[in-house]
Protein backbone atom coordinates (compact mmCIF):
# COMPACT_ATOMS: atom_id res chain seq x y z
CA UNK A 1 0.00 0.00 0.00
CA UNK A 2 1.03 3.63 -0.64
CA UNK A 3 2.57 5.16 2.36
CA UNK A 4 0.16 8.08 1.56
CA UNK A 5 -2.92 6.10 1.21
CA UNK A 6 -3.47 6.13 5.33
CA UNK A 7 -2.68 10.11 5.60
CA UNK A 8 -5.16 10.72 2.42
CA UNK A 9 -7.91 8.88 3.91
CA UNK A 10 -7.69 10.75 7.76
CA UNK A 11 -7.39 13.79 5.71
CA UNK A 12 -10.77 12.51 3.63
CA UNK A 13 -12.30 11.54 6.80
CA UNK A 14 -12.07 14.92 8.36
CA UNK A 15 -13.12 16.62 5.87
CA UNK A 16 -16.88 15.00 5.99
CA UNK A 17 -16.87 15.01 9.52
CA UNK A 18 -15.91 18.54 9.69
CA UNK A 19 -16.63 20.12 6.13
CA UNK A 20 -20.69 21.05 6.39
CA UNK A 21 -21.48 22.24 9.47
CA UNK A 22 -23.44 20.42 11.89
CA UNK A 23 -24.63 17.99 8.71
CA UNK A 24 -22.56 14.62 7.83
CA UNK A 25 -21.56 14.31 4.29
CA UNK A 26 -21.01 10.68 3.31
CA UNK A 27 -21.50 8.19 -0.24
CA UNK A 28 -25.40 6.50 0.59
CA UNK A 29 -24.35 4.30 -2.80
CA UNK A 30 -22.35 3.36 -5.15
CA UNK A 31 -21.46 1.30 -8.32
CA UNK A 32 -18.43 -0.04 -9.94
CA UNK A 33 -16.98 -1.29 -13.39
CA UNK A 34 -14.17 -2.87 -14.45
CA UNK A 35 -12.12 -0.63 -17.18
CA UNK A 36 -10.35 -2.68 -19.93
CA UNK A 37 -6.70 -1.64 -18.52
CA UNK A 38 -7.87 -3.29 -14.88
CA UNK A 39 -8.77 -0.48 -13.74
CA UNK A 40 -11.85 -0.11 -11.65
CA UNK A 41 -13.74 3.03 -11.80
CA UNK A 42 -16.52 3.66 -9.11
CA UNK A 43 -19.74 6.00 -9.70
CA UNK A 44 -20.16 7.16 -5.90
CA UNK A 45 -24.11 9.45 -5.05
CA UNK A 46 -23.20 11.77 -2.00
CA UNK A 47 -25.92 12.13 0.64
CA UNK A 48 -26.25 14.45 3.87
CA UNK A 49 -27.04 12.96 6.94
CA UNK A 50 -28.09 15.54 10.06
CA UNK A 51 -25.67 14.86 12.66
CA UNK A 52 -27.88 12.97 15.14
CA UNK A 53 -29.40 10.50 12.44
CA UNK A 54 -32.44 11.93 11.41
CA UNK A 55 -33.71 12.27 8.22
CA UNK A 56 -33.48 14.74 5.81
CA UNK A 57 -30.20 16.69 6.44
CA UNK A 58 -30.09 20.10 4.62
CA UNK A 59 -26.21 20.56 2.79
CA UNK A 60 -26.85 23.10 0.56
CA UNK A 61 -23.31 22.97 -0.94
CA UNK A 62 -22.64 26.89 -1.66
CA UNK A 63 -19.67 26.32 -3.44
CA UNK A 64 -18.03 23.97 -0.93
CA UNK A 65 -15.80 21.39 -2.22
CA UNK A 66 -16.68 17.92 -0.89
CA UNK A 67 -14.08 15.07 -1.21
CA UNK A 68 -14.59 11.38 -1.12
CA UNK A 69 -12.04 8.69 -0.99
CA UNK A 70 -12.08 5.11 -2.60
CA UNK A 71 -9.65 2.40 -0.88
CA UNK A 72 -9.55 -1.04 -2.80
CA UNK A 73 -8.71 -3.65 0.36
CA UNK A 74 -8.48 -7.25 0.90
CA UNK A 75 -11.69 -8.13 2.93
CA UNK A 76 -13.52 -5.47 5.19
CA UNK A 77 -12.35 -5.93 8.97
CA UNK A 78 -11.14 -1.88 10.37
CA UNK A 79 -8.13 -4.16 12.00
CA UNK A 80 -6.55 -6.37 9.43
CA UNK A 81 -7.83 -4.85 6.41
CA UNK A 82 -5.08 -4.19 3.52
CA UNK A 83 -5.21 -1.74 0.73
CA UNK A 84 -4.16 -2.26 -2.45
CA UNK A 85 -4.83 0.60 -4.12
CA UNK A 86 -7.09 4.25 -3.94
CA UNK A 87 -8.38 6.85 -5.71
CA UNK A 88 -9.76 10.30 -4.70
CA UNK A 89 -12.14 12.51 -6.42
CA UNK A 90 -13.31 16.10 -5.36
CA UNK A 91 -16.53 18.04 -6.49
CA UNK A 92 -18.37 21.00 -6.14
CA UNK A 93 -21.50 20.26 -6.31
CA UNK A 94 -24.69 22.61 -6.55
CA UNK A 95 -26.98 20.25 -4.40
CA UNK A 96 -24.94 17.44 -2.35
CA UNK A 97 -27.56 15.19 -1.62
CA UNK A 98 -27.25 12.56 -5.03
CA UNK A 99 -24.26 14.52 -6.61
CA UNK A 100 -22.34 11.68 -8.20
CA UNK A 101 -18.16 11.36 -7.54
CA UNK A 102 -16.44 8.95 -10.12
CA UNK A 103 -13.42 7.87 -8.83
CA UNK A 104 -10.59 5.40 -10.95
CA UNK A 105 -8.17 3.38 -8.90
CA UNK A 106 -4.93 4.31 -9.17
CA UNK A 107 -3.65 0.94 -9.95
CA UNK A 108 -5.04 -2.17 -11.69
CA UNK A 109 -7.13 -3.95 -9.23
CA UNK A 110 -6.35 -7.78 -9.83
CA UNK A 111 -9.00 -10.11 -11.30
CA UNK A 112 -7.76 -12.90 -9.21
CA UNK A 113 -8.62 -12.37 -5.44
CA UNK A 114 -11.99 -10.84 -3.86
CA UNK A 115 -11.47 -7.36 -3.32
CA UNK A 116 -13.99 -4.27 -1.37
CA UNK A 117 -14.16 -0.82 -2.33
CA UNK A 118 -14.36 1.36 0.81
CA UNK A 119 -16.05 4.60 -0.10
CA UNK A 120 -16.52 8.14 2.11
CA UNK A 121 -16.45 8.44 5.99
CA UNK A 122 -19.78 9.37 7.20
CA UNK A 123 -21.61 7.55 5.88
CA UNK A 124 -19.82 5.14 4.30
CA UNK A 125 -20.33 3.04 1.59
CA UNK A 126 -18.34 -1.05 1.02
CA UNK A 127 -19.17 -2.66 -2.21
CA UNK A 128 -17.50 -5.51 -3.41
CA UNK A 129 -14.83 -4.95 -6.54
CA UNK A 130 -15.85 -6.51 -9.67
CA UNK B 1 5.37 15.32 7.10
CA UNK B 2 4.44 15.84 11.12
CA UNK B 3 4.96 19.45 10.75
CA UNK B 4 2.43 19.21 8.09
CA UNK B 5 -0.20 17.29 10.42
CA UNK B 6 -0.13 19.45 13.53
CA UNK B 7 -0.63 22.06 11.03
CA UNK B 8 -4.12 20.55 9.59
CA UNK B 9 -5.08 19.27 13.29
CA UNK B 10 -4.73 23.34 14.60
CA UNK B 11 -6.73 24.27 11.01
CA UNK B 12 -9.51 21.90 12.48
CA UNK B 13 -9.50 22.92 15.88
CA UNK B 14 -10.25 26.61 14.43
CA UNK B 15 -13.01 25.53 12.41
CA UNK B 16 -14.80 24.01 15.39
CA UNK B 17 -13.49 20.53 14.44
CA UNK B 18 -12.84 20.00 18.04
CA UNK B 19 -16.22 19.31 19.75
CA UNK B 20 -18.38 17.11 20.84
CA UNK B 21 -17.92 13.08 20.40
CA UNK B 22 -20.13 11.08 17.89
CA UNK B 23 -20.63 7.62 17.85
CA UNK B 24 -23.48 5.46 16.32
CA UNK B 25 -24.19 1.88 15.35
CA UNK B 26 -22.09 0.74 12.67
CA UNK B 27 -21.84 -3.08 10.56
CA UNK B 28 -18.78 -4.83 9.82
CA UNK B 29 -19.56 -7.32 7.91
CA UNK B 30 -22.74 -8.85 6.00
CA UNK B 31 -23.68 -12.52 5.82
CA UNK B 32 -26.38 -13.45 2.52
CA UNK B 33 -27.87 -17.27 2.51
CA UNK B 34 -30.35 -18.56 0.32
CA UNK B 35 -33.21 -20.63 1.89
CA UNK B 36 -34.90 -23.44 0.88
CA UNK B 37 -37.77 -21.72 0.23
CA UNK B 38 -36.08 -19.10 -2.04
CA UNK B 39 -36.16 -16.11 1.07
CA UNK B 40 -32.86 -14.68 1.74
CA UNK B 41 -31.28 -14.30 5.27
CA UNK B 42 -28.89 -11.83 6.11
CA UNK B 43 -26.68 -12.05 9.23
CA UNK B 44 -25.20 -8.76 9.95
CA UNK B 45 -22.94 -8.15 12.31
CA UNK B 46 -23.39 -4.73 14.37
CA UNK B 47 -20.69 -2.66 16.13
CA UNK B 48 -20.22 0.77 17.27
CA UNK B 49 -18.09 2.95 15.63
CA UNK B 50 -16.31 6.41 16.98
CA UNK B 51 -17.34 8.60 13.78
CA UNK B 52 -15.55 11.74 15.78
CA UNK B 53 -13.82 11.84 19.28
CA UNK B 54 -11.77 9.19 21.34
CA UNK B 55 -11.81 5.57 21.04
CA UNK B 56 -12.85 3.20 22.32
CA UNK B 57 -16.78 3.61 22.60
CA UNK B 58 -18.92 3.22 24.58
CA UNK B 59 -20.77 -0.60 25.06
CA UNK B 60 -24.19 1.17 24.53
CA UNK B 61 -23.09 3.59 21.72
CA UNK B 62 -24.45 6.18 23.60
CA UNK B 63 -28.23 4.69 22.51
CA UNK B 64 -31.35 5.12 24.22
CA UNK B 65 -32.08 1.81 25.86
CA UNK B 66 -35.52 1.81 25.37
CA UNK B 67 -34.88 3.12 21.65
CA UNK B 68 -35.35 -0.32 19.53
CA UNK B 69 -32.29 -1.10 17.12
CA UNK B 70 -33.63 -1.74 13.77
CA UNK B 71 -31.01 -2.81 10.00
CA UNK B 72 -32.56 -2.06 7.15
CA UNK B 73 -32.23 -4.42 4.01
CA UNK B 74 -33.24 -3.20 0.47
CA UNK B 75 -33.04 -5.36 -2.76
CA UNK B 76 -32.18 -3.31 -6.00
CA UNK B 77 -32.37 -4.36 -9.76
CA UNK B 78 -28.97 -3.97 -11.48
CA UNK B 79 -30.45 -0.90 -13.67
CA UNK B 80 -31.58 1.37 -10.29
CA UNK B 81 -28.13 2.69 -10.39
CA UNK B 82 -28.96 5.35 -8.05
CA UNK B 83 -30.47 2.80 -5.44
CA UNK B 84 -33.63 4.57 -5.33
CA UNK B 85 -36.33 2.26 -6.13
CA UNK B 86 -36.16 -0.68 -4.51
CA UNK B 87 -38.10 -3.98 -5.77
CA UNK B 88 -39.01 -4.94 -1.88
CA UNK B 89 -37.19 -4.23 1.88
CA UNK B 90 -37.47 -5.57 5.11
CA UNK B 91 -36.55 -4.00 8.44
CA UNK B 92 -35.36 -5.96 11.76
CA UNK B 93 -35.82 -4.35 14.85
CA UNK B 94 -34.68 -5.68 18.46
CA UNK B 95 -34.63 -4.19 21.83
CA UNK B 96 -31.20 -2.15 21.98
CA UNK B 97 -30.55 -2.87 25.57
CA UNK B 98 -27.36 -1.75 27.20
CA UNK B 99 -24.43 -3.29 24.43
CA UNK B 100 -25.26 -2.64 21.38
CA UNK B 101 -22.84 -5.49 19.85
CA UNK B 102 -24.13 -8.29 18.13
CA UNK B 103 -25.20 -10.26 15.17
CA UNK B 104 -28.90 -9.58 13.61
CA UNK B 105 -30.95 -11.29 11.53
CA UNK B 106 -32.82 -9.88 8.34
CA UNK B 107 -35.04 -12.27 6.00
CA UNK B 108 -36.70 -11.21 2.94
CA UNK B 109 -40.42 -11.13 3.37
CA UNK B 110 -40.96 -13.24 -0.05
CA UNK B 111 -38.39 -15.50 -2.36
CA UNK B 112 -36.12 -13.43 -3.66
CA UNK B 113 -35.66 -14.12 -7.71
CA UNK B 114 -32.59 -15.61 -9.21
CA UNK B 115 -31.74 -12.52 -10.99
CA UNK B 116 -28.40 -11.28 -12.39
CA UNK B 117 -27.45 -8.20 -10.97
CA UNK B 118 -29.66 -7.94 -7.79
CA UNK B 119 -28.17 -6.52 -4.65
CA UNK B 120 -28.72 -5.60 -1.61
CA UNK B 121 -28.39 -2.73 0.57
CA UNK B 122 -28.04 -3.04 4.17
CA UNK B 123 -27.26 -0.30 7.55
CA UNK B 124 -27.76 0.04 10.74
CA UNK B 125 -27.55 3.84 10.84
CA UNK B 126 -27.77 6.38 8.22
CA UNK B 127 -24.87 7.72 9.54
CA UNK B 128 -22.61 4.87 9.55
CA UNK B 129 -21.81 1.80 6.86
CA UNK B 130 -23.80 0.95 4.28
CA UNK B 131 -22.85 -2.62 3.22
CA UNK B 132 -24.10 -3.25 -1.33
CA UNK B 133 -23.32 -6.83 -1.76
CA UNK B 134 -24.66 -9.29 -4.59
CA UNK B 135 -28.12 -11.08 -3.70
CA UNK B 136 -27.24 -15.09 -3.76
Amino acid sequence: MSPRIPWMLTCCGLLAACGSGSDLVGVRAATAVRDADDHVTVTAILTCVPRDGSLGGDCDADGEEHCVMATWDNGYSPSSTKSITSGVQCVTPPRVEGATVVIRSLDPVPRQGAFTIQLGFTPRVVIDSP
Amino acid sequence: MRRTVRGMWLALAAMGCGGEDLQAPDITSVQATRLEDGRVSLDVYVICAVLKGQRPADDDCGWPEDQPLCVDAAWHPAQDTTFSAPLFSQRTCEPAGTRIYRTMKVVSPDAVPVERGLRIRVQVDPRTTRFIIASP
